[in-house]
C-alpha cells in the first residue's frame, strides 16, 4: 500500500498511485487491496472484466483544512461515486439501474472541510463498469476548491464547451447548407455536405455526452455504424467534387454502410464490443479511401483547386487524429485524453464549405467573364454589323449615283448630244440658216434645263414633272398662238428619276412636234392614274393629222417608242377622238 | 403706270453674255443701261450713286458670291428690284438668291422679247416661280407639299394660308390666270401675292442670320 499522502491544502496535487480492489461490496472492503497507478484503462489492466471496484487514496492531514477541497476527475468512463471516510460526497449517478456514462466530461466534487479529519483520512473512488464499456480513471486532481475549479473550468471548457459549440455549429452549417441543397436539388454536392456535416457533428455529441434515456443498445450502434455513414458520406464527396462516379462500387459502399448501425443494433452490446476494433479498422480503411480519391485527383487535375489541397490536408490530419483515437480504443496509447477525431470534423467540414465557396465563388466569377466576354463579343458584332451595314449603304448610293449617272448620260446622248451634232454638221456642210442653227441649239438648252428638273430630289411624281415641263413650254405655246389644257391628275404617282424623264421628254417630243407641224388651236395634255395601279398619259392636238411614214416624225416617234418601253408601256399615234388631229397615247 | 424708262444694272463678268443683255435691252427703248460692270464690288460701290430701277446679276462673279452681291445691293439700294441671271433657272440657287434678297431672274438665253418683259413684270411687282420652287417652299414653310409629305418643317407660320394655298396651285402647275379664278382673285393679286412671299423669306432670311450671328457672338445687340 502506498504511503499517506498529505492533504493539500496549499496547491493542488495530482494523485497517480492508489489502491484497487475489485469487488460488487457496497462497502470499501478491508483487505484486498493491489497497488495501481493512474491512469487506470481496465481493458488493459484487467481486460474482459466489468462490474465495480474501488480505487483508494490515504491522505494525512495535521488537522482538518480550513476550507472546502476538490476533487477533478479529468476523465472517468463511467459510473462512479466518491466517498470521503466512508462518507459519499458525491456521485456520477447511475450506481443502480442503468449505467450513466460520463463520457469525456471531467468531473469536479466539492469536499467540504467536515468531511476530513486530523490524521488518516480515507479517499474511495467506487466504479462500476459495463461489460461493453471501458472501464478506468484518470489522475485525481485533489486541492483547494478554487485551484481545481479553475483547472476545472478550464478543462471543461476546452474539452466540453468548444467541442460541443464547434458541433452545434457545424450543424447548424449543415442544415444551412441542406437549406442550399433544398433550393438546387440537382446540385447532390450540396445535399451531401448537409447530411455529413449535420450527421458527423450529431456523432461528435458523443464524446462528450453525458445524458440518460437512450438505451445502451441502441445508443453503442449509433455510435459505431454512424462512423461508417459519415466516412461513406465523405467518400462520396469526394467523388462528386473530383467529378468521378464509380457506378458499381457507389451503391454497395453505400447501402453497406447504411445497413451497419442496423446489424450492430441487431447483434447486441456484446458483440458490438467484439466488432468495435475491426469495425474501426474498416472505417479506417474508408477514410483512406476518400483520401486516395482525392490525391489521385489532384494529381491528375489540371485546373487549381485549392480549396481540395485544404481538404486532404483535413483529411489528413483527421486520418491521424482517428488513428490515435484507434489506438487509444485498442489501448496502444494511454487513455485519458480527449478524442481527437472530434476535432477532425470542423477541419474537413471547413475545407469542404472552403471548396464549395469557392466553387460557387468562382462559378459567378466564370458567369461575369462570361458576360463580359458576351457583351464583348455583342458589341463586336454589333460594329461589324454597323459596318456591314454602312458598306451596304455605300454600295447602294454608289449603285444609285452609277444609275442616275447612266441615265443621264442615256438621256444627253439621246436628245442633246445627237441635236448639237445634227446642228454642227448643218453649220459646216452650210445647210442649216443660221436662224435654224439658233433654234437647234436652244432646243439643246431647253433640253438641258429639263435633265437640271430631273435632278431635283423633291420631284418624285409624275405631276411634279408635268408641271415643271408645263410652266417651262407653256410660254413657247401660248407664243405660237397654241392653247395648252393641262389635265394633270392630283393622285401622287410616284417614279424613279429615269422614267420621269422619259415620261417628260415623251411629252415634250410630242408638244414639240405640234408647235412645229401640226398646225394646231389648241393641244391637250392628259395624264390619268388608273384604278388598276396604271396610268396613261394622252396628248391630242387639233391640227392637220398626219401622214403615217412621214419623214419629219419619224425619228422624233422612234424616239418616242423607245422612251415607253423603258416605261413599259405602249405608244400609239393616231387620229383625235373626233378623227381630226392626232393623238399620242402612251399607257 | 406712268411710262418711265427703268433704268438698269449689270453685273456680268463673261462678255460675250454682256453683250448678249446689252443687245436685247438695246431693243426696248423703255429700258435704259446705266451701268455695267463685270466685278461685284464696284458694282455695289456704284449702286447708291446710280440708284438703278433695276440689277441684273450673274451669280458666278470672280470678286464676290453672287449672294452677298445681292444682299448688298439690297442693303445699299433698297428701291432697287434684284434680278438673278440664269442659266438653267434652277431653283436651288434662286431659293437662295431669294432669300439673299433678288424678287425674279432671267434666263440668259431668252432672246429679247421674253428678257425685257420679265424685266418690266418684276419692276411692275410681279415675281415668277417655278413649280419646282413653290414645292421647296411648301416644303420649308408647311412641311409638305402637295404630292410629297415631309415631317417638321423648318419655317413653320412664315406663310398665311392664302399664300400657302397659291404656292400649291403653282406647285401642281396652274398659270397664275388660273389660280386666280379658282381662287377667285385676280391674276395680278396672285403674283403680288408671291412677290410678298419673296419679301418674306428676304426678310425672315436676314433676321436669321442676324440671330444666328448673335447665338454665335458675331454681334452684339
Amino acid at each position: 500500500m502506498a504511503a499517506a499522502l498529505p492533504l493539500p491544502v496549499e496547491q493542488p496535487v495530482e494523485i497517480r498511485e492508489a489502491a484497487f480492489v475489485a469487488t460488487d461490496a457496497p462497502r470499501p472492503p478491508e483487505g484486498g487491496w493491489q497497488p495501481q497507478a493512474l491512469p487506470d484503462n481496465w481493458r488493459r489492466s484487467r481486460p474482459g472484466q466489468s462490474g465495480y471496484g474501488w480505487y483508494r487514496v490515504r491522505l494525512h492531514a495535521q488537522e482538518p483544512p480550513a476550507h472546502s477541497l476538490a476533487l477533478m476527475i479529468s476523465m472517468v468512463g463511467t459510473t462512479y461515486a466518491v466517498y470521503v471516510n466512508g462518507v459519499d460526497v458525491g456521485d456520477g449517478g447511475g450506481m443502480a439501474g442503468e449505467i450513466r456514462r460520463n463520457g469525456g466530461v471531467p468531473q469536479l466534487l466539492v469536499l467540504p472541510p467536515q468531511a476530513f479529519v486530523a490524521g488518516e483520512n480515507l479517499l474511495d473512488v467506487r466504479l462500476r463498469v459495463a461489460p461493453n464499456l471501458r472501464g478506468g480513471i484518470t489522475p485525481l486532481l485533489l486541492g483547494p476548491r478554487e485551484a481545481v475549479a479553475a483547472a476545472f473550468d478550464s478543462l471543461y471548457f476546452w474539452r466540453v464547451t468548444l467541442s460541443r459549440s464547434a458541433n452545434v455549429a457545424l450543424v447548424v452549417a449543415g442544415l444551412l447548407a441542406g437549406l442550399l441543397w433544398l433550393r438546387r436539388p440537382q446540385q447532390r454536392i450540396h445535399g451531401l455536405f448537409a447530411a455529413l456535416a449535420v450527421l458527423w457533428s450529431l456523432r461528435n455529441f458523443h464524446y462528450t455526452y453525458t445524458g440518460e434515456g437512450i438505451p445502451s443498445r441502441l445508443w453503442e450502434a449509433f455510435v459505431l455504424g454512424s462512423l461508417g455513414v459519415v466516412l461513406m458520406l465523405l467518400w462520396l464527396f469526394v467523388l462528386r467534387l473530383t467529378g468521378r462516379r464509380l457506378p458499381r462500387a457507389e451503391p454497395l459502399v453505400t447501402w453497406s454502410c447504411l445497413a451497419v448501425p442496423l446489424v450492430f443494433f441487431a447483434l447486441g452490446e456484446q458483440a458490438m464490443s467484439g466488432l468495435r476494433l475491426a469495425w474501426y479498422g474498416v472505417c479506417v480503411a474508408l477514410g483512406v479511401a476518400a483520401i486516395v480519391a482525392l490525391a489521385l485527383h489532384l494529381r491528375d487535375a489540371q485546373a487549381r483547386r485549392p480549396g481540395l489541397w485544404a481538404i486532404l490536408g483535413a483529411m489528413l490530419v483527421t486520418l491521424a487524429f482517428g488513428l490515435h483515437d484507434y489506438a487509444v480504443s485498442a489501448s496502444l496509447l494511454p487513455w485519458g485524453g480527449a478524442a481527437w477525431m472530434a476535432f477532425g470534423a470542423p477541419l474537413v467540414l471547413a475545407a469542404l464549405v472552403f471548396t464549395l465557396a469557392g466553387d460557387y465563388f468562382g462559378a459567378i466569377e466564370a458567369v461575369g467573364r462570361l458576360n463580359e466576354t458576351l457583351e464583348q463579343r455583342i458589341g463586336e458584332r454589333t460594329r461589324e454589323l454597323a459596318a456591314s451595314y454602312e458598306r451596304m449603304a455605300q454600295l447602294e448610293r454608289a449603285a444609285a449615283v452609277a444609275q442616275e449617272r447612266e441615265r443621264l448620260m442615256r438621256d444627253i446622248h439621246d436628245g442633246v448630244g445627237s441635236q448639237l451634232i445634227t446642228a454642227m454638221s448643218g453649220i459646216e456642210k452650210g445647210g442649216l440658216s443660221q436662224g435654224d442653227a439658233a433654234a437647234l441649239i436652244g432646243e439643246c438648252i431647253a433640253d438641258l434645263r429639263l435633265v437640271i428638273d430631273s435632278l431635283d430630289p423633291e420631284q418624285r411624281h409624275v405631276g411634279d414633272a408635268l408641271a415643271m415641263l408645263r410652266w417651262r413650254i407653256q410660254p413657247k405655246l401660248a407664243e405660237a398662238g397654241i392653247e395648252s389644257v393641262w389635265e394633270i391628275a392630283e393622285t401622287p404617282l410616284a417614279m424613279p428619276p429615269g422614267a420621269l424623264l422619259d415620261l417628260v421628254r415623251i411629252v415634250q417630243e410630242a408638244l414639240t412636234n405640234v408647235l412645229k407641224h401640226a398646225q394646231a388651236r389648241t393641244v391637250r395634255v392628259a395624264f390619268e392614274v388608273l384604278p388598276g395601279g396604271g396610268w396613261r398619259l394622252r396628248v391630242c392636238d387639233d391640227g392637220r393629222g398626219f401622214a403615217p411614214g412621214a419623214p419629219a416624225r419619224g425619228r422624233g416617234l422612234g424616239n418616242m417608242r423607245r422612251r415607253a418601253q423603258r416605261l413599259g408601256a405602249n405608244l400609239h399615234f393616231g387620229p383625235g377622238p373626233d378623227g381630226q388631229g392626232s393623238c399620242i397615247a402612251v399607257g | 403706270m406712268p411710262d418711265t424708262v427703268l433704268e438698269v444694272l449689270l453685273v456680268e463678268d463673261d462678255p460675250a453674255h454682256l453683250q448678249r443683255y446689252r443687245d436685247n435691252l438695246a431693243q426696248d427703248a423703255a429700258l435704259r443701261v446705266v451701268g455695267a460692270y463685270e466685278g461685284g464690288r464696284p458694282a455695289l460701290a456704284a449702286c447708291a450713286d446710280l440708284l438703278p430701277h433695276v440689277a441684273l446679276v450673274d451669280l458666278d462673279l470672280p470678286d464676290i458670291d453672287g449672294f452677298e452681291l445681292i444682299r448688298g445691293l439690297r442693303s445699299q439700294c433698297p428701291e432697287t428690284d434684284v434680278l438673278v441671271v440664269s442659266v438653267f433657272g434652277s431653283e436651288y440657287h434662286l431659293l437662295t438668291a431669294i432669300e439673299a434678297g433678288a424678287t425674279g431672274y432671267l434666263l440668259k438665253d431668252w432672246g429679247a422679247t421674253d428678257f425685257n418683259a420679265a424685266i418690266h413684270a418684276v419692276h411692275a411687282g410681279e415675281s415668277p416661280i417655278s413649280p419646282a420652287l413653290a414645292r421647296h417652299l411648301l416644303r420649308r414653310c408647311i412641311g409638305m407639299a402637295p404630292s410629297n409629305p415631309a415631317p417638321a418643317p423648318q419655317d413653320a407660320g412664315l406663310l398665311s394660308q392664302r399664300e400657302t394655298r397659291i404656292l400649291e396651285c403653282i406647285a401642281r402647275g396652274d398659270t397664275v390666270s388660273e389660280i386666280g379664278r379658282r381662287l377667285f382673285i385676280s391674276a395680278h393679286t396672285v403674283k403680288t401675292h408671291v412677290k410678298n412671299i419673296y419679301r418674306k423669306l428676304e426678310t425672315h432670311s436676314r433676321h436669321e442670320a442676324v440671330r444666328v450671328a448673335r447665338q454665335r457672338g458675331l454681334i452684339h445687340p
